[in-house]
């Protein structure tokens, strides 16, 4: 079998590849971590929806976005961490049709930290109109973390750290998509909400 | 099928592992003392029958088994591996069930892979009595065989099996012989860790990737430029006399442990003469050949040798690899563990250098010196461990 499309990712470097786009929202920001593993810091700043995203498509038009991605037969990785775990702060690392991925109603799946809907860290899956999420029994917490999501056509099995944690079969995505991982906030906060990620990848099974 | 390159990457370690607590229930022909099985009784396959008190679920972490003959199995036909259901028999005897994923140790290959009694790889090759071997479920359910060649190394892939594994899996052992023979098997489960930071570049595309990569020109201007030959990679060439020093590195973002990290490049000396000098590996700082104020560790050439170079920030020094310089495409690997900086040349020719460490995080970097000198690299990988 012809292998499939595959993207990888290790964020090393002096700065962001250009295989990979933000779409930073207000004075987000982003840089490449100065520190041993430390991979790529995103930060959102201290405002209302100071949400920050890195995929695929170089811009917000919806015309413009590069999906590559079968949201019903694919894998994704990631290793992530969030600096910080505080009310409205949230973080979405996973693939989607158009961005905001974990947040929006749209065709996606996900793995989401998000303290004011629950203390523990989720699986995430949209069918393009509704969007659910499942707990894990993973509380959130400041340590590095590997993730990955299959997503099947009728399941999508979510692990933390190599262990099989939801598996989620309400709200199956279907479509092409694109990877993403998403950091921001919900409502303001005197803190803004800053995560790190040092690997992503993503195939189609 | 398309594999992640995620849960293939943690295999190539060896994870913590512990000896397999051996089963009395449904033994038969062994005895166990700790992980060390002993075939006992009369010789006959529907005599001998052992599986391990612990089972093993797919998709909650890592299932690996090693396993070795310590050299008396070597004659005496033994089957381990992983099997569902009820422990059995293995070619004949009631009940009767062979291993799903087994490695033979009897036959004529150095590796033998039977699932279900039937032969699914044969490496060629003969046994060694040092002859590691080990099995891995990954949360998939992929099950890969490898064999560690005289127990040393690195285990090789040797055959990757066309089933996938689903539930839960016990270890189970049968012998055919009662010759008393005997072996030692270990196993563990582990979930997979966040992967550390990792940088692989292979200079394939048309200019130099300057998202990752910062150019330097110290003291001098050089050439910076993908070469255009087949294996050609890319190319620093000095145009300056003097101490003029070209670079290439992450312009200060330092990613890399200086106590914990591996640096393997593919690289040529393409023009090193007279005072000319070539480093490739890691820092922390500009000008590596300069000597103080930076923490380096990698691999150096000058006309005459290759060396392995560190630098504690105070002292730069060298220690040569007893490879002579030449012109040709060389595999350099350096390993920094903490107290040790070992350095290999084509997998072989290892250097030990214990002083001058370096004592902080550091980026990948290559660097020619002085006028018309030349280096070229078509492979880079950093990866903390």
């Amino acid at each position: 079998m012809a292998y499939k499309q595959h993207f990888v990712e290790c964020f090393s470097g002096k700065q962001l590849t250009d295989q990979l786009h933000c779409q930073l929202g207000g004075t987000s920001s982003i840089a490449m971590s100065d520190e041993v593993d430390g991979g790529l810091r995103m930060t959102s700043p201290n405002s209302t929806h100071g949400g920050i995203e890195l995929n695929a498509s170089p811009n917000n038009v919806l015309a413009d976005q590069i999906r590559r991605f079968d949201l019903a037969k694919s894998t994704f990785f990631s290793v992530v961490k969030k600096t910080d775990i505080l009310s409205t702060h949230w973080l979405g690392t996973g693939a989607c049709f158009t961005q905001n991925v974990g947040t929006d109603a749209q065709n996606q799946y996900s793995i989401q930290w998000h303290e004011s809907v629950s203390a523990y860290i989720n699986g995430r899956s949209g069918d393009g109109s509704t969007t659910t999420t499942t707990a894990s029994d993973i509380q959130m917490d400041k340590n590095w973390h590997g993730y990955k999501i299959n997503s099947t056509g009728t399941v999508v099995n979510c692990s933390i750290d190599g262990v099989l944690k939801v598996a989620k079969t309400t709200n199956m995505p279907t479509g092409k998509g694109q990877q993403a991982t998403r950091v921001g906030m919900n409502t303001a906060h005197s803190v803004g909400s800053t995560a790190q990620i040092r690997y992503m990848e993503i195939y189609n099974d | 099928m398309t594999k992640s390159i995620y849960e293939q990457l943690p295999l190539s370690s060896i994870p913590t592992s512990s000896e397999v607590v051996w089963s009395d229930t449904g033994k038969v022909g062994f005895t166990h003392s700790g992980g060390t099985i002993t075939r006992t009784g009369s010789a006959g396959w529907g005599l001998s029958k052992m599986q391990s008190d612990k089972t093993f679920t797919v998709g909650e972490g890592i299932i690996q088994i090693d396993f070795s003959t310590l050299g008396a199995f070597a004659s005496g036909s033994l089957m381990l591996g992983l099997n569902s259901g009820t422990l059995g028999y293995y070619y004949s005897g009631t009940p009767y069930n062979p291993a799903d994923f087994s490695i033979y140790m009897a036959g004529g290959d150095q590796v033998e892979v039977y699932e279900n009694q039937v032969k699914k790889y044969g490496s060629g090759g003969g046994r060694n009595n040092l002859d590691k071997f080990r099995i891995t479920i990954d949360n998939s359910g992929i099950v890969r065989y490898f064999c560690q060649p005289l127990g040393q190394g690195l285990y090789d892939l040797h055959y990757t099996s066309t089933v996938i594994a689903s539930g839960t899996y016990f270890i189970q052992t049968n012998a055919y012989a009662g010759n008393s023979p005997s072996g030692i098997c270990s196993s563990s489960e582990q979930t997979l860790p966040p992967l550390k930071q990792r940088f692989v570049e292979t200079f394939s595309g048309g200019v130099l990737d300057t998202d990752r990569w910062e150019t330097k020109n110290n003291y001098s201007t050089n050439t910076f430029e993908m070469v255009d030959e087949i294996d050609g990679g890319f190319k620093i060439l000095n145009n300056a006399s003097g101490s003029a020093d070209g670079q290439i590195w992450f312009n200060g973002k330092d990613q890399f442990a200086h106590n914990g990290s591996v640096c393997i490049t593919v690289a040529k000396a393409h023009t090193i003469t007279g005072g000319g000098e070539m480093y490739i590996g890691l820092t922390n700082n500009t000008y590596i050949a300069s000597g103080s104020v930076k923490s380096t560790a990698g691999i150096r050439a000058t006309a005459s040798a290759f060396f392995v170079q560190t630098n504690d920030q105070t002292t730069n020094s060298w220690t040569t690899t007893g490879v002579s310089k030449d012109t040709d495409w060389h595999t350099f690997r350096t390993e920094l563990n903490g107290s040790s900086c070992v350095g290999t040349v084509d997998g072989t020719a290892t250097t030990t250098k214990t002083s001058n460490m370096p004592i902080s995080a550091m980026e990948p970097s290559m660097e020619i010196y002085d006028n018309a000198q030349e280096v070229r690299v078509r492979y880079f990988e950093v990866y903390n461990t």
